[in-house]
């Protein structure tokens, strides 16, 4: 967990503890364990927005809506197997159509593994490999990097602006793996640079300025995917 | 009103004096805009690669950092400084202003700011495509420097 995410849970479980007090106080005609479930499966459903797990944001919100089925007033018009029925149905289409990016599991083996301290470094706008992850925010980065190989960007629900003006590219080449969902992502690259783009998009825009890219230089392939979001690239 | 001035020998101490017969707002003002300018370093070491440089203050837009390094940003380039953000923070002049955990920028060289539905909202700087972010917590002194820009300028 990280900071942000301590604070969630933390605030959450107090306002529950709130209501189990004032519930009963107030005489409010609420189900105490409804409200603590559906709060919980939201938590869920909130979590895993930004790593995409759908089956985890589809099949919480269709518990929710079966716990609370007489405030919604649908009784008698869903039961319980065809509502999870459905919501196996669209976490599958959702996960064809979307890809999810169970990073979370990955990065915890990445640090069970001891390479915290490689992954920080690679944090670093200075160095060869650099990881970017923005969520829910706004950023401006700027790559310093003298050898620059790969930058990996994962942005959602929010805006990244990233300047590589300043930076130079390893002989080798470089590249640049994006994943943008509901975020926007501008690139701001030297306009002699020998630029490619291979970015899908779903939903999304990729808009790309005109450039005379020199063919000489290192090569920096751009790809990775666009959904519902936009990708810019600006050549400065 | 008149501006004369008068060249002394070097052994004299350098002084500004304003002669007038009442304190009014306009006074007050030029003698804020003499104090900001006089306050404060007016140029910095820089590096960039093996070269050091000696840049003046006013022509950087903003420094920001990032892990290990500060960077100060002119209009197309960027340069590494060899200073702290808190130490730079106390010694630029005053229309410098920290606006995030990793930025500090030029106010004098702001062209507009753009509200974000993020928690930050936009910089941009003129004749630049550079832009900054500036955090919640330093919005609204930000734009209270910026109606009072008038004094740097």
């Amino acid at each position: 967990m990280n900071k942000k995410t301590n604070w969630l849970w933390g605030i959450v479980f107090i306002a529950v503890g709130v209501m189990i007090v004032l519930v009963p106080m107030l005489g409010l005609s609420i189900n105490l364990m409804h409200m603590i479930w559906t709060v919980l499966l939201l938590l869920c459903v909130v979590s895993n927005i930004k790593y995409r797990n759908w089956f985890l944001i589809v099949m919480p919100l269709c518990l929710a809506v079966w716990i609370n089925r007489s405030y919604l007033q649908i009784e008698d018009v869903l039961s319980f197997f065809p509502l999870m029925g459905a919501g196996v149905f669209v976490s599958i289409g959702l996960s064809i159509i979307f890809k999810d990016h169970s990073y979370r599991y990955n990065h915890i083996r990445y640090h069970r593994s001891g390479k915290h301290a490689d992954y920080t470094k690679q944090s670093s706008h200075d160095e060869s490999v650099i990881n970017i992850d923005t969520a829910l925010s706004g950023s401006a980065q700027y790559i310093h990097s003298q050898n620059l190989r790969l930058i990996t960007a994962e942005v959602s629900l929010g805006s990244l602006q990233l300047y590589l003006q300043q930076a130079k590219l390893d002989p080798e080449g470089a590249t640049i793996k994006l994943d943008v969902s509901l975020a926007t992502l501008t690139l701001y690259i030297p306009k002699e640079w020998n630029t490619q783009v291979d970015v899908s998009s779903s939903l999304g825009g990729v808009d790309e300025g005109f450039h005379e890219r020199d063919y000489n230089l290192p090569k920096l392939l751009i790809t990775g995917e666009v959904a519902l979001g936009n990708l810019e690239i600006i050549y400065i | 009103m008149k501006i004369h001035i008068e060249l002394i020998e070097d052994d004299n101490d350098e002084e500004i004096v304003i002669k007038t017969k009442d304190i009014t707002k306009e006074i007050k003002d030029i003698q804020k805009f003499i104090q900001n300018r006089l306050k404060g370093v007016k140029r910095l070491v820089l590096y960039k690669g093996e070269e050091e440089l000696y840049v003046p203050v006013e022509n950087i837009l903003f420094f920001e950092t990032s892990e290990d390094s500060v960077y100060a940003h002119t209009k197309n380039d960027a340069y590494m400084v060899k200073h702290r953000l808190y130490e730079l923070e106390k010694e630029l002049p005053e229309y410098f202003m920290r606006v995030s955990k990793s930025t500090i920028i030029n106010i004098t060289k702001v062209m507009s700011i753009q509200k974000n539905l993020t928690s930050s909202s936009l910089v941009r700087f003129m004749n630049s495509v550079k832009e900054v972010y500036v955090s919640r917590m330093y919005y609204k002194e930000l734009k209270l420097r910026l109606h009072e820009r008038s004094y740097y300028e």
